[in-house]
């Protein structure tokens, strides 16, 4: 058995596992076991990436796949205390039909790849170029930090914004309504119109 | 001296300005005092220009400024002072003052007071520029702004339903006048190049040789717009019901004032007027007419006002007959002193309804005589003066008039049978008036009769001076044809002397025409109290005798009805028809292609399912049919 | 040099993709929605690194690292989109968020 079948055989088996994993993603009830399943997704990839020897994004996969994405996803559920199976449907109605269309579009890439866009012009970063700056991370950081900075700076703001944008968003709104001085006019207004309207309905209970 | 005319029409307009901006709020009350200044300033200026202009009346102008500049046509708002003009302001400021002040008691529990010393100096503003215009176009815009008042005075208590159809209907009665008053203006431009009085005057003779024919239709147009404005039939119907308004304004606008626009205005066009003779006997057959027509209906109506206000419309027929046989002069002298004792008249009735407790209605009144002493007395004498007894303001220049028409030719004399049946009938009718108002038992219930009271001094001291004013204004034209009203106005109406209109009447033919005058006035009031006093015959057999006559009479000769059914009537039938058209085939159209639209729309809108699933459906579906559109083209 | 043949990396992304979009299409659970999307996404990554490496080029690489970060933003702000919308609405199927429904 020469190398590169021994290669074929791993990639094989790593891109079988994550189709099946991320199968699983889909079809399991339960959204925690659904995360696991990405998981193992995530980590067949990585495998798949030190296959084709891109050895940083296989370990930036695993870490903030993994590490941080998935364990978000379950942190969520956890704050939603969605961990219970679900027992209502699962599937929507149009599902059949979205299969259809999925096998279709599959295809279609099928016959793409194989006919007409596997060809290019080759780049300057060859294996042996690679080598030379010392592997692979030494060359992505060439690369990124060299050629790519200002669209990489750009991606902090990106990743900035959305944090705060999280945080407004799923910030908790003050259960305790403020004193009347700190609210604004049209806020006290619409306070004491609703105030009024409880009182209007239930008269028994006091001013 | 003539430089201080603009003071005229200025302090009135100041009045109005200072009422209007600070009377709801600040003023209320006081708004009286500022418009009675006002107008009281207008009436001193005028009197002190009438006087200065005592020796020599002839035109002046006062240039204000310039309007309006468009190619070759500038239109200057000059002031005209001339005798003319001199005389109307007299009479048309000394009567709104004696209105304004009776108005402060009339109006004293009005919420609306304010707003009527607003309207009342604007109305006096606009009826002054009227008559010191000295140029059709600003005549007609002013014109217009006197009907503009007299609809927000008519229609002053809006809240009733009555008051605001009143009001509508005379704004649009005036409209029909006005258009035909635009038309005259717009020939006049057309044909002349010019809109100034005295470049027209002088072109009239020079186009009237040029274009035969052309003065008569301006004449006539511009009368159409007199016949609006000063109720003549058949565009008199908005009088009578014009009395909705206060009485006051009754007194002013649509007896003393600005229904005599129409007159001011022939006579202001004499020049014209005289050029076409068929213009001048179709002015004189329509006011004789009119007199004697709305003399009639006067003699069946019981309310106080509706009487006072056919009375008005006859008396301004008269006038209209005057100004058709050439008697310029007369007509403006009636036109004064009827502005003094139907003012009286008017004011006098407001006064009764005011000490009665809002009754209009004369056959519920009777033996008011003595509970309103001052008011009765100026009221007779008003009467008196109307029907033309002498030596009162009515009895000169009504005499005056029907001699001038019975000179006038071989048409006078049918003019003159009318005008003497009028005044006949005048005097009945006033006399049935005050017979029924004043004297004879009370028809009102003991209750209300115990409340009947004089009115307070600041209604009854204008009702005085206005009787001495109906008593004297008279002497203004004694002697006869020599008085000195005609000395002054003899130069604004030479046009009608040189078109041989003027016939100077011989002493016997004066004294004859007074004898028969006194004597028709006299046998009106005999007859009135006759039958209204003495009640033999009673009024009920007098009716009796031609059922169908005086049917006739009480219904206005059904041309209200008859204008309600064919004008009103057709023109809703028209308007049903338009309506079912644009309901139906315009509407159809419309709605059906919104039914498409709609129909469609909510077809697509079955699509919008607000799933964020059918969305993305929709995107992979299109991604691979794009995608097989592109293999197929690799291909 | 890339072994197995190019191809096979893109019909894994492909197939990667496929799964992820049916995943979007048919499950009812937005947090599973957002997991199938992420799918998509690591499709998308597969697909740049096997051009990447069969091309001899390191774009192809550095624009995994940018898609990493669309990835973890999309996360951060779709996961507190999901927060707020169970605060309010008291449900995470998607079919029943038809708001948008004209």
């Amino acid at each position: 058995m020469n190398s590169e079948t021994l290669l074929s055989l791993i990639f094989a088996y790593l891109a079988l596992a994550c189709v099946a994993f991320a199968v699983l993603v889909i079809m399991l009830r339960n959204p925690v076991q659904c995360a696991l399943a990405l998981v193992g997704v995530v980590f067949h990839l990585a495998g798949i990436f030190i296959l084709l020897r891109a050895e940083f994004l296989a370990a930036a996969h695993i870490i903030i796949y993994a590490g941080a994405i998935i364990v978000l996803f379950l942190f969520t559920m956890m704050l939603l205390n969605l961990g219970v199976v679900e027992r209502a449907r699962q599937f929507h109605v149009q599902a059949p039909l979205a299969i259809v269309v999925g096998a279709i579009l599959f295809l279609e890439f099928v016959v793409l790849t194989g006919a007409t866009i596997t060809v290019g012009a080759q780049g300057a970063h060859s294996p042996a170029w690679v080598a030379g700056q010392g592997g692979n991370v030494q060359a992505l950081g060439q690369v990124l930090f060299r050629d790519y900075l200002l669209p990489f700076e750009i991606a902090s703001v990106l990743l900035t914004a959305a944090v705060v944008g999280a945080i407004v968003l799923a910030k908790q709104k003050p259960r305790r309504p403020r004193s009347s001085s700190q609210m604004g006019v049209g806020e006290w207004m619409a306070e004491r119109y609703e105030k009024a309207k409880t009182r209007e309905q239930d008269p028994a209970e006091p001013r | 001296m003539v430089q201080v005319a603009w003071l005229i029409p200025a302090l009135p307009l100041i009045a109005f300005a200072i009422n209007g901006a600070l009377g709801r709020t600040y003023l209320k009350k006081r708004t009286g005092i500022i418009a009675n200044a006002g107008v009281l300033g207008a009436l001193v200026v005028s009197v002190l220009l009438f006087v200065a202009q005592l020796d020599h009346a002839e035109p002046e102008t006062v240039s204000l400024w310039t309007w309006a500049v468009s190619g070759d046509f500038a239109l200057d708002i000059v002031l005209r002072v001339d005798a003319l003009t001199l005389v109307m302001l007299l009479v048309v400021t000394s009567v709104s003052f004696m209105v304004h002040v009776y108005s402060i008691g009339y109006m004293d529990n009005d919420p609306g007071f304010w707003r009527f010393f607003t309207y009342l100096p604007l109305f006096v503003f606009a009826m002054i520029m009227l008559v010191m215009a000295n140029n059709l176009l600003v005549l007609f815009v002013f014109w217009e702004a006197v009907g503009l008042c007299s609809y927000l005075l008519i229609g002053f208590w809006f809240e009733r339903q009555s008051a605001s159809a009143a009001a509508v209907k005379a704004f649009l009665t005036n409209r029909i006048g006005d258009v035909g008053f635009l038309i005259g203006l717009l020939l006049i431009w057309h044909v002349f190049g010019t809109l100034n009085y005295d470049e027209i005057f002088s072109l009239a003779p020079v186009v009237e040789a040029a274009r035969p024919g052309i003065l008569t239709l301006i004449c006539l147009m511009l009368f159409v717009g007199a016949m609006g404005k000063s109720a003549q039939f058949p565009l008199h119907v908005w009088l009578p019901d014009a009395m909705e308004g206060p009485t006051p304004v009754s007194a002013l606008i649509h007896a003393a004032t600005m229904v005599t626009a129409g007159v001011y205005m022939v006579a202001r066009f004499n020049p014209l007027y005289v050029l076409s003779s068929t213009a001048m006997t179709v002015v004189a057959l329509v006011g004789a007419f009119t007199a004697l027509f709305a003399a009639t209906i006067g003699l069946t109506q019981n309310d106080i006002k509706r009487v006072l206000a056919y009375s008005t419309v006859s008396q301004l027929g008269l006038m209209f007959m005057a100004l058709g046989v050439g008697a310029f002069t007369a007509a403006i002298f009636h036109l004064a002193t009827h502005a003094f004792f139907k003012g009286l008249l008017f004011l006098g009735s407001g006064s009764v309804i005011h000490g009665t407790d809002e009754e209009q209605d004369m056959q519920r009144m009777g033996g008011l005589f003595g509970k309103m002493p001052v008011t009765g007395a100026t009221y007779i004498i008003g009467g008196l003066a109307l029907s033309g007894i002498i030596p009162l303001a009515g009895f000169w220049s009504k005499d005056e008039l029907l001699g001038a028409t019975l000179l006038s030719g071989d048409l006078g004399y049918l003019l003159f049978v009318l005008g003497a049946l009028a005044s006949l009938l005048t005097a009945v009718y006033t006399f049935r008036m005050i017979f029924l108002t004043f004297f004879g038992k009370t028809r009102m219930a003991a209750e209300r009769f115990s409340h009947v009271h004089e009115s307070p001094r600041v209604m009854t001291v204008p009702l005085i001076v206005l009787a001495v004013g109906a008593v004297g204004a008279g002497f203004v034209g004694v002697p006869p044809e020599h008085g000195l009203i005609h000395n002054y106005l003899h130069d604004t109406f030479l046009a009608a002397e040189f078109a041989g209109l003027v016939h100077v009447p011989s002493t016997v033919f004066v004294l004859a025409l007074m004898a028969v005058s006194t004597v028709i006035a006299l046998l009106g009031i005999l007859v009135a109290y006759g039958i209204f006093m003495r009640r033999s015959p009673a009024p009920e057999s007098v009716a009796g005798l031609a059922p169908p006559l005086h049917a006739l009479l009480v219904n206005k000769y059904y041309l209200d009805d008859f204008y309600d059914a064919v004008l009103a009537g057709g023109t809703r039938t028209a308007g049903g028809l338009f309506a079912w058209f644009d309901l139906n085939i315009v509407d159809g159209v419309v709605n059906l292609i919104g039914l498409v639209v709609r129909g469609v729309g909510g077809g697509l809108r079955r699509m919008q399912t607000g799933r964020l699933e059918n969305y993305a459906f929709s995107v992979a579906l299109g991604t691979a049919l794009v995608l097989a559109f592109y293999i197929m083209m690799a291909r | 040099m890339i072994i197995p043949a190019l191809e096979y990396y893109l019909v894994l992304g492909a197939a990667l993709f496929i799964i992820g979009l049916l995943g979007v299409l048919v499950r009812r659970n937005l947090l599973i929605v957002f997991m199938s999307i992420e799918l998509i996404l690591l499709g998308a990554n597969v697909t740049f690194v096997g051009f990447a490496v069969a091309l001899n080029n390191m774009l192809g690489q550095a624009f995994v690292i940018f898609s990493l970060t669309v990835a973890a933003a999309e996360a951060a702000v779709g996961l507190a989109i999901i927060v707020a919308l169970s605060r309010h609405r008291d449900t995470l199927n998607v079919d029943e968020i038809d708001t948008l429904k004209g």
